[in-house]
């Protein structure tokens, strides 16, 4: 523990000047010191809600050794927590995508090409059978005796029988 | 000339190590403690935000995370010591 972590002592809130304690800080207790500071608002001084003590960090960081060291150890783990949420991220991301990718490509069926010869030759033969069955049934199914019928067909020469024989 | 920025198959191993490492430290830490490095660190949630989901002030709050965090790097340093490895 340097001099300057005791800049603020851990359990009282003192002023500087005549030494009672200011009420308003008891509502917003101040770092310890400046690894707690670290501790509390990360090893970025520019985001330190309190300037003064990030000033103060600042020409801590180039005076006090232990307290860079200390500060080198924040920003290290900064980094670690930093990766490990990156490398969640991307397992959170690529886990479902690969299962969603997967199913679809298992229900996927490969699209055949179109193969016209085959299509004419089915339709063909197709013809070809309708055909023979039309045949076989007009040859082997006889119609009943009912259904025929015969029409006959009278023509007159008019030159014979004259144009009062013609509506008969 | 192009450049690969793809990182080696080293790097790539020790990172994954290292994250690795990081969750096993998580995970031996006390819930709460676990609970405030997750909301700052893994969600990037603002104080207010956090300390409204933990139900605490937002002093409370950053001195959980201090605890936190000085907890975390103890036992980071620790398994660094029992691997025998320098991760700074």
């Amino acid at each position: 523990m340097t001099d300057i972590d005791d800049i603020h002592h851990p359990l009282g809130f003192r002023d500087a000047h005549d030494g009672r304690r200011d009420p308003s800080e008891e509502l917003h207790p101040r770092p310890a010191g400046l690894r707690d500071a670290v501790d509390r608002w990360g090893p970025d001084q520019d985001h330190w809600p309190d300037p003064a003590l990030a000033q103060r960090a600042r020409a801590a960081l180039l005076s006090d050794r232990a307290f860079r060291a200390y500060r080198d150890d924040a920003l290290v783990l900064d980094q670690r927590l930093e990766v490990a949420a990156a490398a969640l991220d991307s397992r959170i991301e690529a886990g479902p995508l690969a299962r969603i990718r997967a199913g679809v490509m298992a229900q996927i069926t490969p699209q055949q090409p179109v193969r016209w010869a085959r299509r004419l030759a089915a339709a063909a033969a197709v013809v070809l059978v309708a055909g023979a069955l039309g045949g076989a049934s007009s040859l082997f199914l006889v119609p009943p005796e009912d259904d025929i019928r015969v029409a006959s067909t009278v023509q007159l020469d008019p030159l014979l029988f004259g144009p009062s024989e013609l509506g008969f | 000339m192009l450049e690969d920025d793809t990182p080696s198959p080293e790097c790539q191993l020790s990172r994954i190590e290292d994250v690795r490492l990081v969750h096993e430290a998580l995970d031996r830490m006390p819930d709460r403690q676990r609970a405030v490095i997750v909301l700052a660190h893994f969600q990037e949630l603002g104080q207010a935000e956090a300390a409204a989901i933990l139900g605490m002030s937002e002093h409370a709050y950053e001195s959980l995370l201090a605890r936190a965090r000085r907890r975390l790097r103890g036992l980071l340093a620790g398994q660094r010591d029992e691997d025998g490895e320098d991760w700074t």
